[in-house]
């Protein structure tokens, strides 16, 4: 529906992929475990290696969990869709786009 | 899933201030309309009434000793639930269901 | 012979629409530019009527008896030295939300009731509209006023117009209303007197104000009731002139059933801080979050109010079935994200105390032992390199882009997930909080997808007050932009506290 307005209603998105260049906004979420009190945000290059955009996000935030040393292995999602992404590709080779969201849980 | 809680109950009411005045116009409330209920709470008196809540100049002014304007409740009142049916000189009616 | 003094009724007419007049040299059309075009059907201004009667005279003089009770109690307060005997300094954190979150609102609500009163061409709701932004900005202040005693001895009361502008959180009551003001006349009474001031701020003003008294402090029960009171009249604009817009044209029932569809989810997100408020911020609580929801929402407003309106074609909002459902979540939820962030923000948090968690356990026996308790047991173990022996998310929350809230409302049929929404629309991809919140997205997309959002804003590097020299850097440039001193962390390790400490050093009662 559109806005009502006395004139043409009409602008770009102010976060649009354009205005972030190289980089994306990509979403975290650990399935199952609201002590992350919602998903985190990142800005990522999109030639960034799965394995880097890993590093960070459990380096930074997710490792602060006390449970989190006792996951071996993690089950992935994009959006709601399982996949099995390789550590030696790239964010955009794996499909990921601007503002996609990554979900994960112990395997 | 969490299962939801919910009892509702249908009724006018008025949230007075707890000061002087505001219970002066309490007990007004309270004699003009026999079957009002009050809680209280710091600070502030809820009184409700199944259906209507009347407010009269006359009653008011026995109780503050003094002349009360109607509009004078302006200055006791912080809330309410329902509609404010009538507003004259003499009195103050708070009911569901008016038409304008 | 002394002449009959005129009743309330005739002095009303009088000196409401006896001071109208008909246009000769100008059309109607061309001094009411907005009156049309959000589809709104007026056949008859004269059929509305202000159940107060209140007329300029009337107004100034009631008002300036609550302004002189205001501010004899505030001068009683601050030569008692008030603040020293509030129950505890964390009570103050709450206040500093309110100064920051909601005193700027009433600014703009003095601004856009001015835009009503210019712009609604009936006499009737125009006067009551001019009253009411002169009432919005005799509340602005009067919460000055009151805060600025606070700021002589407390943090986060500093800044508060800045902030507003710029703080992560405070993007969230900003967006609310500069979303009703960028609506057309009509929309935005309905946003702003109906469903904010009749259904929502009577938790706002009446249980939090009550919450106020009860931990002693005054000025603020009395700015929140002086201010409520006026509040009443604001309710009655509201209900006044959604029911004559009802009965005006059916047309209207449409067009009003989708406002007050969008304006009781958007007020209701809102509404969340304070339940956080109540809940955790009270050192001394008067009732829960629940218990003011069941009492002025579910009977006075889904009981009562909608009852009400139902011969008008009139049901309840959209989503107000599932803000039932959310009811006991919602104030963890919030507190929890408003605890995770607080090295950004303008306020203290902290770990309940065992016997608070037993009042939440006790208000809530559903939710708060099954899904939150654990969370301040494991945020005792979660240590970061920040002050304060406690967890803090160190990184940025995903926001959604309606209410601007970090994604962090449980989902009641899954209570361990937040609910996570999406749309794509032209391209790109948006993200919400919740049904109600996808739902005002996709009513008006283009007016949305121009949402300022503070994470998004500070990724782009629009929030340092210098560029950040290094990743280490990023927090404190922002912190800096925010104006944010000392006011950020745990309360145990702010000055606040210490300075409370060292005020009530001979005094056996400390809370420590």
């Amino acid at each position: 529906m559109p806005v009502k307005a006395l004139y043409n209603y009409k602008f770009p998105p102010r976060d649009r992929a354009e205005v972030f260049g190289d980089d994306i906004l990509v979403y975290a979420y650990w399935i199952d475990n609201p002590f992350f009190c919602s998903a985190s945000a990142w800005r990522v290059p999109k030639n960034m290696k799965w394995k880097d955009f890993v590093a960070q996000i459990f380096g930074q935030l997710y490792g602060l969990d006390p449970d989190f040393k006792k996951v071996k292995s993690w089950k992935w999602y994009h959006f709601d869709q399982e996949f099995n992404p390789s550590d030696e590709k790239t964010l955009a080779e794996l499909g990921l786009r601007h503002k996609s969201i990554v979900k994960f849980k112990p395997a | 899933m969490v299962a939801v809680e919910t009892k509702r109950e249908r009724f006018v009411s008025v949230d007075l201030q707890k000061t002087e005045e505001g219970y002066n116009v309490l007990r007004a409330i309270l004699k003009d309309n026999p079957d009002a209920k009050v809680d209280e709470f710091p600070g502030y008196y809820k009184v409700k009434h199944s259906n209507k809540l009347t407010i009269k100049r006359e009653t008011v002014e026995s109780f503050m000793g003094r002349p009360w304007d109607t509009q004078e409740f302006n200055l006791v009142i912080i809330s309410y639930s329902g509609n404010f049916a009538e507003w004259d000189d003499e009195k103050i009616v708070i009911q569901w269901d008016t038409h304008m | 012979m002394a002449k009959k003094k005129l009743t309330l009724a005739q002095k009303y007419h009088i000196y409401t629409r006896g001071l109208d007049w008909e246009p000769t040299y100008v059309s109607k059309k061309d001094i009411y530019p907005y009156a049309e075009y959000e589809g709104i059907k007026i056949k008859d201004w004269n059929k509305w009527e202000d159940p107060f009667r209140m007329t300029v005279e009337a107004y100034w003089k009631y008002q300036a008896e609550k302004d002189r009770r205001f501010y004899a109690i505030l001068d009683g307060f601050i030569q008692n030295q008030g603040h020293l005997t509030l129950s505890d300094a964390r009570y103050l954190n709450s206040i500093k939300l309110f100064i920051q979150g909601v005193t700027p609102l009433e600014y703009m609500a003095h601004r856009g009731f001015a835009f009503v009163a210019r712009h609604l061409p009936g006499p009737g709701p125009r006067t009551a509209a001019f009253f009411q932004s002169m009432d919005e900005l005799r509340h602005t202040q009067i919460e000055v006023h009151a805060g600025s005693n606070f700021n002589k001895y407390y943090d986060g009361f500093h800044s508060m117009t800045l902030m507003h502008d710029r703080v992560w959180y405070l993007s969230v009551p900003k967006s609310y209303f500069d979303d009703a003001v960028t609506a057309g006349p009509f929309e935005y009474v309905t946003a702003i007197s109906f469903s904010f001031e009749y259904a929502l701020t009577n938790l706002l003003f009446v249980p939090f104000m009550s919450g106020a008294a009860y931990n002693g402090d005054t000025p603020t029960m009395t700015f929140g009731f002086s201010a409520q009171s006026d509040e009443s009249r604001h309710m009655t604009l509201g209900l006044q002139v959604v029911k004559f817009l009802l009965e005006q044209h059916e047309d209207n029932v449409p067009i009003i059933q989708r406002w007050i569809d969008k304006w009781w989810w958007r007020g209701y997100r809102l509404t969340s801080l304070v339940g956080a408020m109540m809940d955790y911020m009270l050192p001394k609580r008067v009732m829960s979050w629940k218990e003011s929801f069941e009492l002025y929402i579910e009977d006075q407003i889904l009981e009562g109010l909608f009852r009400d309106l139902e011969r008008y074609g009139i049901r309840p909002p959209l989503h107000m079935e599932q803000s039932i459902k959310e009811k006991e979540f919602l104030s963890h939820d919030v507190y929890w994200i408003l605890f995770s962030f607080t090295f950004a923000a303008a306020f203290h948090s902290w770990i309940p105390k065992e016997e608070e968690m037993e009042w939440l356990a006790e208000k809530y026996p559903r939710t708060f032992n099954q899904y939150y308790r654990w969370r301040y047991e494991k945020a005792k173990q979660a240590k970061t390199p920040l002050p304060g022996d406690r967890f803090y998310y160190i990184g940025l929350p995903q926001l959604c882009q309606v209410c601007q809230i970090p994604m962090g409302f449980t989902d009641p049929d899954d209570p361990n997930n937040f609910v996570q929404r999406y749309v794509e629309y032209e391209g790109e991809i948006y993200h919400f909080c919740s049904d109600g919140c996808k739902w005002i997205f996709e009513q008006e997309p283009e007016k949305y997808v121009q949402a300022w959002l503070p994470v998004h804003e500070i990724y782009k590097g629009n929030c340092f007050a210098e560029p950040p020299k290094g990743p280490d850097d990023v927090v404190p440039q922002v912190l800096k932009w925010y104006n944010i001193q000392t006011d950020n962390f745990d309360y145990f390790v702010s000055e606040d506290y210490k300075n409370w400490k060292e005020w009530h050093k001979d005094m056996a009662t400390v809370v420590v």
